[in-house]
């Protein structure tokens, strides 16, 4: 039988309105969105099929929907998508775009972000497309990205091979100017290099690092020279995306974004030491890591959904709490998460099913500790220091002080590094400085091969052995 | 034309891999004799793992799966809380077991595999592992610092012997096991700094 095209039309928006329907948009709200979903769905090239499969079993399998704080922050980052979704919309109308990759400075994006009035566009694309396709619909970045630009014998990382290929074939607007941050990761330049190659001048870019040359142990957020010079760059940056956007932005600029971006970080460490704190667990691994989604990136949207959702989520934890409600039952064991989980949401569930809780998802200096460095007058000298104390920024030494000292601050029973297969270089680092770690804090630490970003280089299969063995090693240390 | 049989993956191929370790030994693990056994070529083999070093990495993992398993196992079936004494025997009686259930593989976990990949970030962890356990467990960590040393020699002892006996190079029952554990327990942790002669015999 076919069926009339106004009937398989209207079928095909009853699964977009579903997908909406189950993260809370309703009534008039959900139909004036609906457009924008849409669209947003052919952005991140999903079918109806990849709908339909994430609202029966993709999102259901690895969120607890019953919880709205849960269901906000996911449709804030489908909001965000949205956004993304739109830039090019926004660059044909004549507002300036600035993109930035991830990690980034999240406070000089937002700055320019205020700056703009609303006439001015911030996204972090390959970032949230990863995210949404990953987390929720369990598409790889290799899925999605085809193009021979990259492949996946090149051994890049999924999310730059993303922004490269989705970039290279339109379907990722060219922005006013991309601002790449090379502190964490010197890919995700050599991508914007290679974009600019390829696309000429239509793609515009500017990037801040610096040398990888601070002396073993040197703590570099209190070397002042490193965080002058670290200052001193973010401010040409600045100055350079300005001469694209023209958009000035001011020291209240970056007052008000530091502001907002502190006020989220504090409920965040709220929500860290209530779910790390609880036992039983209130939220998975995977959840606890969701809410952290814009600690090291902007949101076009603003901070006033995920702020929200933090709120909301806050809420429904105390009352897990008072009711002794977890995921697992009380004395499972804790196994703090150095990488980001939400990519492979399959992870913290196969650690789940073993008895053990994926906690403390991505180990971050909390809003506590960033408070403390906001002394200087110049904020492009607050923004440098507290990216020089990020423990994935710094020399090894000082990032096993910075970790262990955020370790100390947790009851926990074990740590997992890993995942970090895609990069040269961290991965190696992390092989040596969990040693190091592990002999300070007596806590565990073990290691899992494989690629956050492009989880589908690693069947789920094959580290079940391994996963087994650290929840049972965590389990026989608390039965004792 | 034949055409060759298309495998599931890589867990059919270490499926195979450990079933001949577990019947012949690790010295009788190839590629070619897995090939043979899946019916298929050894480049059909290559086209999934790299060499018979990743073969035996996968192989000496999925040991320390069933090796832990069994030491869980038998601690939760002990009635809590469990003190110190008896967790160290409890754990060095499934050393034994373990090292006569599964003999070849605990032989290539304690020798050639040690050698091989004790350094693999991945595998590390799981060596030196009563230490590491004692370090943590409730019953043990209170004196952890104050005898490391002894927690060392203890694994050391029931390693040792529990390697002869799997080897053959001992032949050991129920009796002379305990035995063995009885006297690791009481010469390196004796009773006056907790450690005890007689506890429970699981």
């Amino acid at each position: 039988m076919v069926m009339p095209e106004s009937g398989a039309q209207n079928m095909r928006e009853d699964i977009h309105r579903e997908f909406l329907g189950l993260l809370g948009w309703q009534g008039e709200e959900l139909e004036r969105f609906l457009p924008d979903w849409r669209r947003t769905a052919d952005y991140l090239g999903l079918t109806d099929g990849d709908v339909r499969y994430a609202v029966a079993e993709g999102i259901p399998a690895h969120w607890d929907l019953t919880l709205a704080g849960v269901r906000k922050c996911i449709a804030a980052c489908i909001r965000e998508a949205a956004e993304a979704a739109k830039m090019g919309l926004y660059r044909q109308r004549g507002d300036p775009v600035l993109y930035s990759n991830m990690p980034a400075a999240p406070v000089c994006m937002y700055a320019n972000k205020l700056a703009g009035g609303g006439r001015l566009h911030i996204s972090h694309p390959d970032f949230i497309m990863a995210t949404v396709l990953n987390a929720f619909f369990s598409k790889g970045c290799g899925e999605f990205s085809g193009a021979p630009c990259m492949n996946a014998d090149c051994r890049h990382c999924g999310m730059n091979r993303l922004r490269a290929d989705a970039g290279r074939n339109g379907r990722i607007a060219p922005p006013t100017i991309t601002w790449n941050w090379g502190l964490h990761c010197n890919e995700a330049p050599k991508t914007e290099e290679m974009l600019r190659c390829i696309q000429g001048n239509e793609w515009n870019d500017v990037f801040i690092t610096i040398p990888h040359d601070a002396p073993l142990g040197d703590r570099e957020a209190e070397d002042e020279d490193r965080v002058d010079y670290l200052a001193s760059e973010i401010r040409l940056g600045q100055e350079q995306v300005t001469a694209c956007t023209g958009v000035a932005v001011e020291q209240e600029h970056l007052r008000r974004a530091m502001d907002e971006y502190i006020a989220y970080m504090r409920r965040v460490e709220v929500l860290t030491n209530l779910v790390v704190g609880a036992d039983p667990q209130p939220l998975t691994g995977n959840e606890l890591t969701l809410f952290g989604v814009c600690m090291e990136v902007s949101f076009d949207i603003g901070f006033s959904y995920i702020d929200d959702a933090l709120d909301t989520v806050i809420e429904e934890v105390r009352g897990r709490i008072a009711r002794g409600e977890g995921v697992l039952p009380k004395g499972a064991p804790k196994l703090a998460c150095d990488f980001n989980p939400l990519n492979v949401p399959w992870v913290d569930g196969a650690f789940r099913e073993n008895g053990v809780n994926l906690t403390l998802g991505r180990i971050f200096q909390p809003a506590s500790s960033l408070s403390d460095l906001l002394g200087d007058d110049d904020l492009y000298r607050t923004i440098a220091r507290q990216s020089l104390s990020d423990p994935n920024a710094v020399n090894m030494r000082d990032q096993v002080e910075i970790v262990t000292k955020l370790l100390r601050r947790y009851t926990i029973n074990g740590v997992l590094y890993g995942f970090f297969a895609f990069d040269r270089w961290i991965g190696a680092l992390q092989k040596t400085a969990i040693q190091i770690i592990e002999a300070r804090t007596n806590i565990p630490h073990f290691y899992l091969e494989g690629d956050f970003w492009d989880a589908d280089r690693y069947r789920p299969e094959e580290k079940m052995a391994v996963i087994r063995s650290i929840c049972n090693c965590l389990k026989i240390s608390g039965i004792a | 034309m034949s055409r060759e049989k298309a495998l599931c993956g890589k867990e059919e191929i270490i499926r195979v891999a450990v079933g001949i370790v577990d019947r012949e030994g690790m010295e009788a693990l190839s590629v070619r004799g897995i090939a043979k056994e899946l019916g298929v070529s050894s480049m059909t083999i290559y086209h999934y793992v790299e060499n018979l070093r990743d073969i035996k990495r996968e192989v000496l993992i999925k040991g320390f799966d069933r090796f832990y398993a069994c030491i869980y196992q038998a601690l939760n079936r002990l009635p809590v809380p469990v003190d110190r004494n008896t967790f160290c025997r409890t754990i060095a009686m499934q050393v034994f077991a373990f090292a006569a259930a599964e003999r070849n593989v605990f032989l290539f976990m304690f020798s050639e595999g040690r050698q091989m990949f004790r350094g693999d970030a991945e595998i590390r962890p799981f060596y030196a592992f009563l230490e590491k356990l004692m370090k943590r467990a409730k019953a043990t960590q209170n004196d952890w610092a104050a005898h490391e040393q002894a927690y060392h020699l203890f694994e050391m002892g029931v390693l040792s012997i529990a390697y002869q006996y799997s080897a053959g190079m001992e032949n050991l029952d129920e009796e002379k096991i305990c035995g063995y554990i009885d006297f690791f327990l009481n010469k390196c942790l004796p009773e006056e700094t907790g450690g005890a002669a007689k506890g429970n015999r699981t």
